[in-house]
C-alpha cells in the first residue's frame, strides 16, 4: 500500500519524456538537478546540521574539473566528474577540518563555507589557465556519449532523474548507518554526542567530505548540461544559497525534503522570471523573496514535514 | 588496585578554585555518593574525569591508566560514560534512537545496535515509549532516558550526575532499584545527589566536597553524624533514616 504511491510517481517520471515538449523537459533537468545539489548538501546541513552556504566551491570543482579535463586532456566527463568529486571530497575535508577544529559553529561556519567560496571564485577569476573570467567552452560534439554531450533533452532528463534517485537511496542508506545517526546526533546535541563516545569532530569533517563528494558530480552534470562554465555561474555565492535554500524550504534533514523544496522553487524562480520578467529592475527577485518569507512563516520546518502532517 | 584514582585533582577558573587537591579512590562495583553543597565542585570533577575539562593539576587514573589528555569520546570508549545533570536528549529522535546513538559505540551495525538499545529500554523500563518523540517525554522519563543512553555504551564505570532530583518518592524508589541493578550486572558507578535519605541508602560510600574540598569521606552513617558535614551541608537536624 505504502510503496504504490510512489511507484506510480516514478514510473510517470520515466514516460514523461514521451509526451513532454522541450520547455517542459528543462525545466525538470533543473528540478532534478537542484533537488540533486540539495540532496547532496542536506548531508551536511540537513543531517549533521551544519550551516553551509558555500557548496558552490564543491560545485565549481566538480565543473572545472571534468570541464578541464575533458577540453586538454580528452578524458571523459564520466570519469573526469569522479576525479572532481574525489578533488571536491578533499578539499571539503580541509574547509571541514579548519573550521570545526576551530569550533565555528552555525552562521560563524556559514561565513567561513561563504569565505572559501570566494576565494576560489577570484581565483577562477584571475587565473588565465583555467578561463579567467570569461570561463570555459565545452567543444561541441554532437550527440556523444563518451564526451557525455547530448542534442536532445531526453538523455539528460534521465541521467539527472537516475542521479536524484541514486544520491537519495544514498542518503537513505546513509540515515540508517552509525554515520547517519552519529550526524544527527551531532546537529540535535553536541555535548551529549561526546559524552556518549561520539567524536563529533570527525564526523562533521567527514559529513563535509560526503557532501562536497555528492555536490561536485551534480557540478560536473551541470557543466554538461549548459557546456559553458564562469566563475560567477559556478562558484559564485548565489549558487550556494540556492542549493541551500531548496533543502532549508523542502524541509531540512528529511529524506524528501530537498526533492520537495527543487520542485516546489525551481518552476516558482522560473514561472516568477517569465511572467514579470527578469529587466524590471528585479521586481522577479522581490517577489520570489516575499513568497520565500511567507513558506518561512507558515511551515518553519519546511514544506514536507508540513504536507506529511496534512497527511497524518 | 582501584578502578578509579584521583590524586591531587585541581581546577581553576580564573581566581576561583572550584576543585582542591581531591583524593579518593573508587574500588570496583562500588557505589560512592558525591554530595555538597551547590557550588561544591561536584559536576566540574564530572567533567575533569569525562575529559569535558582539563585539570589545573593532578592525576586521574581509570584502571591503572592516566586519562591525562583524553577528549570526552576517548573518555566513554575507555569505559566511563557520564550523564548530564540537565538532561540532554537528542530532542526529534525517538527514544529508541537516542539509545541507538548510545549503543553504535560498541555495535557497529544498525541491527546489533538496535537489539542492544531494546535491551536497555526493557532494563530501564521504557519500552513501550520506544516510539515517542525524546523531546516530548515527561521530565522523569527523560532522566530515565539519559541513564539509558549511557547504559547503551556498555560502560564499566557509570557517573550519574543528579537523576533523581525534580522526581517524586515512587520515581525515586524506581531509579534507586534501576542503580542497583546496574551495579549487580558488575557496573561502577559515582552519584551525584542532593536527594539524601536516596544517596545514603544506595551508596555504599559518601564522599562530601565543600567549597572544592573533601571534607568527609566513609559509609553513609558516618558521614551522617560528621560535625564538618553537618555544618557545611546537612545542618544539624539531619537525622538518616534506618
Amino acid at each position: 500500500m505504502k510503496f504504490i504511491l510512489p511507484v506510480l510517481i516514478l514510473l510517470f517520471l520515466f514516460l514523461l519524456p514521451l509526451f513532454a515538449g522541450t520547455y517542459l523537459l528543462h525545466l525538470m533537468i533543473l528540478i532534478f538537478l537542484y533537488a540533486y545539489l540539495g540532496q547532496s548538501w542536506n548531508v551536511l546541513g540537513g543531517y549533521a546540521g551544519q550551516l553551509s552556504l558555500g557548496h558552490a566551491t564543491f560545485l565549481g570543482l566538480g565543473a572545472y574539473t571534468s570541464t578541464l579535463l575533458f577540453i586538454h586532456l580528452g578524458v571523459t566527463p564520466w570519469l573526469g566528474m569522479f576525479v572532481g568529486a574525489i578533488l571536491a571530497a578533499l578539499c571539503g575535508v580541509i574547509i571541514g577540518f579548519m573550521s570545526f577544529h576551530f569550533g565555528l559553529k552555525s552562521h560563524f561556519f556559514a561565513l567561513a563555507t561563504i569565505a572559501f567560496a570566494e576565494i576560489f571564485r577570484l581565483f577562477a577569476t584571475s587565473f588565465q589557465a583555467v578561463g579567467g573570467a570569461q570561463g570555459l567552452l565545452i567543444p561541441l560534439k554532437g550527440n556523444d556519449l563518451y564526451a557525455l554531450q547530448f542534442v536532445e533533452k531526453d538523455p539528460f532528463y534521465y541521467i539527472a532523474l537516475i542521479m536524484v534517485i541514486l544520491c537519495t537511496g544514498i542518503v537513505y542508506l546513509l540515515q540508517r548507518s552509525k554515520f547517519g545517526f552519529y550526524f544527527v546526533a551531532i546537529r540535535e546535541n553536541e555535548e551529549a554526542a561526546k559524552a556518549l563516545g561520539i567524536n563529533t569532530l570527525r564526523y562533521k569533517v567527514l559529513a563535509t567530505g560526503i557532501s562536497a563528494f555528492l555536490t561536485a558530480l551534480g557540478g560536473s552534470f551541470y557543466a554538461q548540461y549548459v557546456l559553458y562554465i564562469d566563475p560567477h555561474g559556478t562558484f559564485g555565492v548565489l549558487n550556494s544559497v540556492d542549493i541551500a535554500l531548496r533543502t532549508i524550504i523542502g524541509g531540512t534533514g528529511t529524506l524528501l525534503g530537498p526533492i520537495v523544496g527543487s520542485f516546489v522553487l525551481s518552476p516558482l524562480s522560473e514561472m516568477i522570471q517569465t511572467l514579470i520578467g527578469v529587466g524590471r529592475g528585479g521586481v522577479y527577485m522581490m517577489v520570489y523573496g516575499a513568497i520565500l518569507m511567507i513558506v518561512c512563516i507558515v511551515m518553519p520546518n519546511g514544506v514536507f514535514p508540513y504536507i506529511k502532517r496534512l497527511w497524518k | 588496585m582501584a578502578m578509579l584514582e584521583i590524586r591531587g585533582l585541581r581546577k581553576q577558573f580564573g581566581g576561583v578554585l572550584a576543585v582542591r587537591d581531591l583524593d579518593f579512590n573508587l574500588e570496583e562495583s562500588e557505589i560512592l555518593g558525591l554530595i555538597g553543597p551547590n557550588g561544591a565542585g561536584k559536576t566540574t570533577v564530572f567533567n575533569l574525569i569525562s575529559g569535558f575539562l582539563r585539570p589545573s593539576a593532578g592525576e586521574i587514573r581509570f584502571r591503572s591508566e592516566s586519562l591525562a589528555g583524553y577528549e570526552p569520546h576517548q573518555v566513554c570508549f575507555k569505559g566511563i560514560t557520564r550523564t548530564f545533570q540537565i538532561v540532554q536528549p537528542f530532542r526529534t529522535l525517538s527514544v529508541l534512537e537516542n539509545v541507538m546513538i548510545g549503543a553504535f559505540g560498541q555495535k557497529r551495525r544498525y541491527r546489533l545496535a538496535k537489539g542492544k538499545a531494546l535491551e536497555v529500554l526493557h532494563f530501564s523500563g521504557l519500552l513501550e515509549m520506544q516510539d515517542q518523540e525524546a523531546g516530548s517525554l515527561p521530565i522523569a522519563s527523560q532522566k530515565r532516558l539519559e541513564l539509558a543512553k549511557a547504559l547503551a555504551t556498555e560502560p564499566k564505570l557509570l557517573l550519574l550526575d543528579e537523576v533523581m532530583a525534580g522526581l517524586t518518592a515512587t520515581e525515586i524508589a524506581e531509579v534507586l532499584a534501576m542503580i542497583r541493578k546496574i551495579r549487580d550486572a558488575g557496573i561502577t558507578l559515582l552519584l551525584i545527589e542532593h536527594v539524601m535519605h536516596a544517596v545514603m541508602s544506595v551508596s555504599d560510600r559518601i564522599l562530601v566536597l565543600h567549597h572544592g574540598e573533601k571534607i568527609a569521606e566513609g559509609k553513609p552513617h558516618e558521614v551522617a553524624k560528621d560535625k564538618r558535614v553537618l555544618d557545611a551541608y546537612l545542618g544539624e537536624n539531619f537525622m538518616l533514616e534506618a
